[in-house]
């Protein structure tokens, strides 16, 4: 049969890898020299006894690089078979890619044979036992690619081997086996580094002797006449195929010395020294080899993760990288959290999810923190010039330097969002200075066209955000957001504190189910912050419970609130109908793992409680009722700028002047539906 | 449990699993040089190569787009080809921490050319075996990656921290009845605290250490 044997497969150590990457920096830097290295044979292991299921094992033979491969005298001399060859290190991806492969193998080839002819390599049989890679580390990602070739020469023809293996017991006798064993740990002992990966056995059947030798002994044996054996440690791990360094033995036993009918005795070891007589194991096989004038090939580059002819890839970033070891242990809570209770949560896709925070005062600040620490790395901040950041106690991604440059708000903003990326490296942070257009609050003539470069930077801001958080501190500037969110039905998360109370909610969006006329945007699911209202916002003349107009606010406050406004939007970006789902109730309940997804949580902190309320959406709301988002769709910009200047347009177009004039009786049909004034 | 009580009960331990056919090791630590590790004559308990079936993964996860055919479209005839996706390695090591006073297991997840296994390969790999009645464990057990203490590779580790009172409560339910030498006591704690963390992480210690009992009473 044709000798075929099981591929080798290279194990590499990463902080080999390192040593490479350091020595190119540091020692080599653009030069392409060599380095010789040794990898070290793995022992292939013995199926246990009397076990029954036969645990799995690899069919490749195995050949380790480790930390110290670039250390040839090795202070800790290896009881392994170690191969000889060397590390070419490329400079750019290019010239690694580009190298000739072909001719690359075929230098080595000659070399090879160089060697034999020379009788080098009866001297140091491991020159016939080698191994090369091409690298190439990308020192800024840690990432390294790899190629090894295992020098394989080939005859025009393959060798063959004897069907029949032959354990030892049949060809010698047990007193001479054991001299054999004898005879090899010899060997081992007169060894330095490393084992001899082929030696002889000469046989002197007459005295009934057997004793083992170096390779180099072997034209002087056999011109002594005696019987002459080859003997080859073999690691493969298939009963029936030995390992790949034999082809090249066969090679070399023809080449040099012409022979072309050999018997080979495959030594294996099981134990860990490879001097356990009892766990070792002998064949005798033979192989058959015609002429060898020319090298007709050589063979072969290793096979790559996927099966094919390319060089492996090994990224070593999650645990070199020092900002890649941070980014993996803030993602390690999420992994835990969801290995422990939520396998459904999809982590992963939060950090993709692009949050748009409107506001970047205390309640922007605490969300921010909230986001960051469930994995959302796309943060977004807007704010407006006259924010003062006055409050870094509160407004935690700000510091006291930062209040100095009042003057420049866009420094600041920037300030916060690189405040982010400094806690974690993954952060994808940016900030926008924008006002937004209030109704009340008329734009002068020349003004305009700024008002609504800004109302058009807010529409796109929005309709590239995939979560919207609503955290300004008045009233009035929430009108836009609101409006823009319905019109591109896109989730949105309303944050408001009183003095020690307050609202989250998640807007309603125009939902399919409500579509009388195909050409109208049909009314929202859900209420929004203004439905509750019987007055658009700029008559806010109430006193406001509600917004940080009344700047007093509980310290506690501010971070409950936007924690629970994170949770809300989690739970809803885990929500199979997303925006469009029911409001849950604690009776009434589709939910998620997470839980129940509520439409509105209202809390007080003078009763540390919380309630979970519904809002229905009003159909005269100056915000999100059909009748202003199908205003704001045909008119556009006109529209704004009649809501920004006219007092009393909004309740005006949403119908709500009307209906206030039908008076009460009409007014109770949604009082009812109303949920509970809040009150200080 | 003090570092020379650990240390003769794993040297015990390693005899017994050795004779049962599990090839324990005894490793001396190195001095680390660059890490300012100093050599001491301490030493940590190694149990190399065990080897796993690769869980199923769609193949996309190694982006490479080096994959280069057309310079090397020989293909060697006597290269057998190997039909199975080759297994991963685990390393299981039980190393003495002094910041908790007793031995922590250790492990290394790698595929068979070397790459390290990411935590929650690992956890789907090892733990996600485990039954209900058994997830109690796999809950306080799960490793988290964490630096070997005497090698400084990446290795992943099961932390301690509830190991002491869930032993203390084993250990008075296995009381022998007549008194026991320490020697003795500590040998049978190691092979119940490997077993039950071991087996959390995927390691099964042979079947007749559990039954083998060097003083019969
Ligand atoms: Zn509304």
């Amino acid at each position: 049969m044709a000798l075929r044997h099981p591929a080798p497969a290279s194990s590499l150590d990463a902080s080999f890898l390192s040593r490479i990457a350091s020595l190119k920096l540091h020692d080599l830097r653009l030069s392409l020299r060599p380095l010789p290295f040794t990898a070290s044979f793995c022992l292939p292991h013995r199926v246990p006894q009397g076990s029954s299921s036969s645990p799995s094992q690899p069919s490749q033979e195995r050949l380790v690089v480790a930390a110290d491969a670039l250390d040839l005298d090795a202070s800790a001399i290896k009881r392994a078979v170690l191969t000889t060859g060397e590390v070419t290190i490329f400079n750019t991806i290019e010239s690694f890619k580009e190298l000739d492969k072909k001719q690359f193998l075929h230098n080595i080839a000659t070399e090879m044979c160089r060697q034999i002819d020379s009788g080098e390599v009866e001297e140091n049989p491991s020159l016939l036992v080698r191994c090369d890679v091409i690298v190439f580390s990308d020192l800024k990602d840690y990432k390294h690619y790899y190629w090894f070739a295992f020098p394989a020469l080939c005859f025009p023809d393959p060798p063959t081997l004897s069907d029949s293996i032959l354990s030892m017991e049949d060809v010698m006798s047990s007193d001479m086996i054991h001299q054999l064993h004898i005879g090899y740990n010899g060997l081992l002992e007169s060894s330095g580094n490393g084992i001899p990966p082929f030696f002889i056995v000469v046989e002197d059947k007459d005295a009934n002797t057997v004793s083992v030798k170096p390779l180099s002994h072997y034209p002087a044996c056999a011109q002594s006449g005696k019987q002459v054996l080859f003997g080859f440690v073999d690691h493969s791990p298939l009963q029936s195929n030995p390992g790949w360094p034999l082809r090249n033995l066969l090679y070399f036993l023809n080449r040099r010395w012409s022979l072309s009918d050999v018997t080979v005795l495959c030594y294996r070891d099981f134990s860990e020294n490879m001097q356990r007589e009892s766990q070792a194991e002998w064949h005798s096989r033979q192989g058959r080899r015609a002429d060898s004038d020319r090298v007709k090939e050589t063979l072969s580059w290793e096979l790559n993760q996927k099966g094919k002819l390319g060089p492996r890839c090994a990224d070593l970033a999650p645990f070199m990288d020092p900002k890649r070891r941070a980014i993996e242990s803030a993602d390690l809570n999420l992994k835990l959290m969801r290995w422990r209770f939520l396998p459904n949560l999809d982590t992963e896709s939060l950090s993709h999810k692009r949050c748009l925070l409107l506001g970047a005062g205390t309640l922007g600040c605490n969300v921010a923190r909230s986001l960051t620490s469930w994995g959302f790395r796309k943060i977004t901040f807007v704010d407006y010039g006259k924010v003062s950041y006055s409050n870094p106690t509160r407004q935690w991604l700000f510091e006291f330097e930062d209040c100095l440059s009042l003057s420049r708000s866009d420094v600041s903003l920037q300030a916060a969002a690189d405040r982010l990326s400094r806690i974690v490296p993954n952060m994808e942070a940016e900030g926008f200075e924008l006002s937004i257009p209030m109704p009340g609050h008329p734009v002068a003539e020349e003004l305009q066209g700024k008002v609504l470069a800004d109302v058009a930077k807010l529409a796109d801001l929005i309709q590239h955000a995939d979560l919207i958080f609503l955290l300004t501190d008045t009233r009035e500037s929430r009108w836009l957001p609101t409006l823009l969110c319905a019109c591109k039905s896109k989730p949105c998360i309303n944050v408001a504190l009183g003095f020690d109370t307050f609202v989250v909610m998640r807007h309603g969006v125009p939902d399919p189910a409500n579509a009388t006329d195909p050409q109208q945007i049909p009314s929202c699911n859900l209420g929004c912050y203004f439905c509750n209202d019987v007055v658009a916002p700029m008559n806010s003349t109430r006193n406001r419970t509600l917004d940080q107009q009344c700047t007093a606010t509980r310290p506690g406050l501010s971070p409950i609130a936007s924690s629970i406004a994170v949770e809300i939007a989690v739970s809803l970006l885990h929500h199979p109908k997303g925006c469009l789902a029911q409001a849950d109730t604690e009776e009434e309940q589709e939910g998620t793992d997470l839980g129940i997804l509520p439409h509105q949580i209202r809390g007080f902190l003078s009763s540390f409680s919380n309630v979970v309320v519904q809002g229905r959406p009003f159909k005269h709301c100056t915000a999100c009722s059909a009748v202003i988002l199908n205003q704001y769709a045909t008119r556009g910009n006109e529209f704004l700028l009649r809501a920004f200047n006219e007092p009393n347009f909004l309740e005006e177009a949403s119908g709500l002047t009307d209906m206030l004039r039908e008076g009460e009786a009409l007014m109770e049909d949604w009082e009812d539906d109303e949920v509970e004034e809040l009150e200080p | 449990m003090k570092y020379e009580e650990f240390q003769s009960a794993a040297m015990a331990f390693m005899a017994e699993a050795n004779d049962h056919g599990q090839e324990w090791k005894w490793v001396p630590n190195h001095p680390r040089p660059l890490q300012n590790v100093g050599a001491d004559d301490r030493g940590y308990l190694a149990l190399e190569e065990v080897y796993r079936e690769p869980l199923e993964i769609d193949s996309t996860e190694n982006r490479n787009e080096l994959d280069d055919e057309d310079s090397c479209t020989f293909i060697d005839p006597s290269v057998i080809k190997s039909e199975t996706a080759q297994p991963n390695m685990y390393r299981y090591h039980v190393v003495y921490v002094e910041a908790y006073q007793c031995p922590v297991l250790f492990l290394q997840g790698k595929s068979i050319d070397g790459r390290l296994l990411d935590t929650e390969y690992i956890w789907r790999d090892c733990c996600g075996s485990m039954n209900h009645e058994q997830s109690w464990l796999t809950d306080s057990c799960l490793p988290t990656p964490e630096e070997h203490p005497v090698t400084g590779e990446p290795f992943h580790f099961v932390h301690p921290c509830r190991s002491k009172d869930f032993m203390d409560a084993i250990m008075q339910a296995f009381l022998p009845s007549v008194q026991e030498p320490c020697t003795q006591s500590n040998l049978r704690y190691f092979k119940l605290w490997l077993s039950v963390y071991g087996q959390a992480v995927g390691l099964r210690l042979p079947l007749a250490l559990h039954s083998s009992n060097p003083h019969p009473t």
